[in-house]
């Protein structure tokens, strides 16, 4: 079973199991730093969109990240509450490079081959809702997202063959932002051995980057994991977690490679899955 | 089907007054905008969009029933009134375009429990979410020449929704009073399906949504009457890509179709 198919099923099976069990915060005061880390997330970016007269797809092999998540939230003194997230994994915190590929629709063959590493940095401020006679909590988010194309070592195909660029030429690395706004549910199941479940879809407009069209895609979360809370102040949870993330921006942006068209670094349209185990740590004060 | 759907539309309003309370609305817009844009892979050069944006009439059913402990069953319906209307392309130069007409169909049905959050008149909902477009096109212009081609082609995506609910009642025993409505859900489609399909693109897998909703009218205790604003978006991915033996496009893998008007609607309330 997939972790995408078991986080789904897992959120379901506890929203409408409903063990007897409280909210996530709901009757916990004061307030806390939250620590998620995937040490090996795994992140697969396809990208699409125009390169005439080469291609029209990338194929890219994927590439192992740790992903970092530090949650905070206030000091609360209702069942209602914010916290503000930030999610950053890339090449920054340790992430690996994969091999992007262009293939040449004219020849059949490849037209350019090059190292590239998918990360992001995206900020949710999120509202906690507690729901009536539901131990869970329903999220208003606002968020901002970076995702960030880190591109090497560029191989392409000119009319005398290929040009290549080797580890110490150039690199190129260009970003994609947009706003958004989002909703979820959350739940926390038990007291010193806990479940948790979180789920959220976001979606985004470009109010700043836009050109023609600021719609600018979709983010989908769902998470999972088990916890044991020695003591009240300090919990450690190990999980799941599976983000879906589609974003249109202008493609067809080339970095100069002398003796060929260019090399391809942009896209119209990415879509890229993050999955991954998480080793989860909040500390209440 | 029609025979199918009155008999169900029957079964509810003569059965629910019986078993708990609720409302029924129905909403129309004799001029609602749809906005179909396809994109995605062609393995020829003669273009990677497709754009049709007709008014159409569209109408919406909605389905609010009281379960216990302040929850309810939240079933709504949408679609439009299709007709054939121009389809424009989108390609290197404008001879290589692909023009045509096209009928565009949309179903959108969302059926989800909502739960009332805690000292707020807000409730959140979790629900699944099916979207259904056919298209039938016909008078393709493809390279200059008319082919004399038609075409019929289908997707459909089925997924799960959240979204939040609020509103002020308005209505007091025996009294007239004014209202308003909204709801707020995004959705992610993780079975996406359609034909015909060519394994083209990349990007050929889900999809996601949003269905928004604000009202306003005036309320009795049976019946209320009010003023809307929808606007729903449905972003399907499959393997499309599929050409006609001229060479138009048949399907494409990325489906993004938007949907928005003003509503006038007319809700019974048990």
């Amino acid at each position: 079973m997939s972790i995408k198919r078991a986080a789904l099923i897992g959120v379901l099976a506890a929203f409408f199991g409903s063990p007897p069990a409280r909210a996530a915060g709901h009757e916990r005061e004061g307030a806390s730093v939250t620590v998620t880390v995937c040490p090996a997330a795994s992140i697969h970016y396809r990208g699409e969109g125009k390169i005439w007269p080469q291609s029209y797809a990338n194929q890219f092999g994927g590439e192992t990240s740790p992903l970092y998540r530090v949650e905070i939230v206030p000091r609360r003194n209702s069942p209602d509450y914010w916290s503000m997230t930030l999610w950053h994994t890339g090449a920054f915190g340790g992430g690996d490079y994969g091999t992007e590929q262009i293939p040449d629709r004219r020849t059949g063959g490849l037209y350019q081959s090059n190292r590239l590493n998918v990360g992001f940095t995206n900020l949710f401020v999120t509202r906690h809702l507690p729901l009536e006679s539901v131990p869970a909590n329903v999220l208003f988010h606002v968020s901002i997202v970076r995702e960030i194309f880190k591109r090497d070592q560029f191989a392409v195909q000119g009319p005398s063959g290929w040009v290549t660029t080797g580890p110490s030429g150039n690199d190129d690395t260009n970003e994609i932002s947009a706003e958004g706004i989002g909703l979820g549910l959350e739940g926390e199941h038990g007291d010193r051995l806990y479940a948790r479940w979180a789920t959220s879809a976001n979606y985004y407009v470009m109010l700043f980057d836009a050109k023609t069209d600021s719609s600018a895609g979709h983010i989908f979360q769902a998470e999972a994991g088990v916890g044991y809370r020695p003591v009240p102040a300090f919990s450690i949870e190990l999980g799941a977690l599976w983000q879906y993330w589609f974003i249109p921006s202008q493609g067809e942006r080339r970095l100069s490679v002398p003796g060929t068209d260019g090399a391809v670094i942009s896209w119209n349209r990415q879509e890229t899955r993050t999955q991954g185990f998480y080793v989860r740590s909040t500390y209440r004060y | 089907m029609k025979r199918r759907l009155v008999g169900t539309v029957a079964w509810v309003v003569l059965l629910a007054p019986a078993v708990r309370a609720g409302q029924m609305s129905v909403y129309y817009s004799p001029s609602a905008q749809v906005e179909y844009e396809g994109t995605g892979y062609r393995s020829t050069a003669q273009g990677w969009e497709l754009k049709v944006k007709p008014l159409s009439a569209a109408t919406g059913f909605v389905w609010d029933h009281d379960l216990t402990k302040g929850r309810s069953l939240n079933i709504q319906y949408w679609r439009n009134e299709s007709y054939y209307h121009r389809e424009d392309g989108n390609a290197l130069s404008a001879t290589l375009r692909q023009t045509g007409l096209t009928r565009l169909a949309f179903h959108n049905v969302l059926a989800g429990l909502r739960v009332p959050v805690k000292e707020r008149r807000l409730a959140a909902s979790l629900g699944l979410q099916g979207v259904r477009e056919t298209f039938d096109r016909t008078g393709f212009v493809f390279n200059g020449n008319a082919t004399g081609e038609t075409a019929c082609s289908s997707l459909g995506g089925i997924g799960a929704c959240l979204g939040l609910h609020g509103g002020s009642k308005g209505v007091e025993p025996k009294k007239c009073a004014f209202y308003s409505d909204w709801d707020l859900m995004f959705g992610h489609l993780f079975l996406t399906t359609g034909r015909p399909r060519a394994e083209g693109g990349s990007i050929h897998r889900d999809g996601y949504t949003y269905t928004f909703r604000l009202e306003a009218g005036v309320s009795s205790p049976r019946w209320r009457c009010g003023l809307s604003y929808v606007r729903q978006l449905f972003q399907v991915q499959f393997p499309g890509g599929a050409s006609l033996p001229s060479g138009a496009a048949a399907s494409l893998p990325i489906n993004k179709t938007d949907f928005f008007g003003p509503f006038l609607n007319l809700s019974y309330v048990y």
